[in-house]
């Protein structure tokens, strides 16, 4: 039953909120481009995960503009000329806050499901 | 046979329509679409199935670039005010090159003793002719619809360029001044003892108007990715 559930696609609304702290944290383990970034939610959701890829970058040049991650244009191994995205300060310190938020939405929906016995 | 240049071309050129996004944003999509092209190419598709997919998946073209407006509002502003300008230049130029005619005309006339029969040619042809030349710019724009000015915002130049040649005049011209203002032309082709020339240019200005509207309304064509 749990499987059907899952198989259904995420919603949009759902997928727009998670963004920026999944774009953080995958930052937060060192510094990468847009399409590695889309590979990697791509992996770490088991495809699940949904990204109309020309959205990521409106994303991440705000989050530039805010101050959260810093951007540098680079020659990748193939010769491309590539933007790779790095987080600064800010930038761990907003993850950190948006983290606590979503361990607590998630830890409420968890005690509120158990309550419940879904 | 698929040109996949062409189609990268073409794509680049779709997202480069609406300005929102700079030479850097659009080089930084064409890298992540070539290289998803490279990891299609990796499982065995064709450059054209390649083509389409990663197109896919980067998403509408025009969405892409409401999202890149969203962030950098006042780029989507730069070309129809750059167009407002230019038509605007243009017809105030336009008016000062007639006007210098008429002041010259007027004094070599008073100099030799000419009868200003040329300088009221002038000055009919001055309060025609800028209006005139007005719309006709105008209409040659929306013909041509400049791919920098996004769809919602074609009509912008128009008005401006309209505000910009009123408050520009340098001088005031009744009959000139009565076809700039469209309230004012209604009072005057009510009250003038010259009905003629201000009914004959308020057709001028329905009809040229008319035109634009119906050219305003018919759907852009805009070549589909997939």
């Amino acid at each position: 039953m749990h499987k059907t559930l899952s198989s259904d696609p995420i919603p949009k609304d759902l997928v727009a909120a998670s963004a920026t702290p999944l774009v953080l944290s995958i930052l937060a383990k060192g510094e990468s481009y847009g399409y590695a970034i889309i590979a990697r939610v791509k992996e770490l959701s088991d495809g699940k995960l949904e990204w109309t890829d020309g959205m990521l970058y409106p994303i991440l040049h705000r989050l530039e503009e805010q101050g959260l991650i810093r951007a540098t244009w680079r020659n990748a191994e193939n010769g491309r000329r590539r933007r790779y995205y790095s987080l600064v300060a800010a930038g761990k310190k907003a993850l950190a806050t948006q983290r606590a938020q979503w361990d607590l939405v998630s830890a409420v929906l968890a005690t509120s499901w158990e309550q419940a016995h879904v | 046979m698929f040109d996949r240049e062409k189609a990268m071309w073409d794509l680049r050129n779709q997202l480069a329509t609406s300005d929102a996004l700079s030479g850097d944003d659009l080089l930084e999509l064409e890298g992540h679409l070539l290289d998803e092209l490279d990891a299609l190419a990796l499982r065995g598709l064709s450059e054209e199935e390649a083509f389409l997919i990663a197109a896919r998946r980067l998403g509408e073209p025009s969405a892409i670039a409401r999202e890149y407006a969203k962030g950098h509002p006042i780029r989507t502003w730069r070309a129809p005010l750059f167009w407002s300008s230019a038509g605007a230049v243009l017809v105030l130029a336009g008016m000062a090159l007639i006007n210098s005619a008429m002041i010259l005309t007027f004094s070599l006339g008073s100099r030799f003793n000419m009868n200003f029969a040329l300088m009221n040619v002038l000055v009919w042809a001055e309060a025609f002719a800028a209006p005139a030349a007005f719309l006709a710019i105008a209409a040659l724009y929306v013909r041509a619809r400049p791919a920098s000015v996004p769809p919602a915002r074609i009509w912008v130049p128009i008005v401006v360029a309209a505000a910009l040649v009123i408050v520009g005049e340098p001088w005031v011209n009744p009959l000139l001044l009565a076809q700039t203002h469209i309230a004012k032309h209604v009072w005057v082709t009510l009250n003038t003892t010259c009905r003629f020339s201000a009914g004959a240019s308020l057709v001028l200005y329905a009809s040229v108007a008319a035109w634009i509207m119906v050219r305003l309304r018919a759907p852009a064509t805009q070549a589909v990715v997939e």
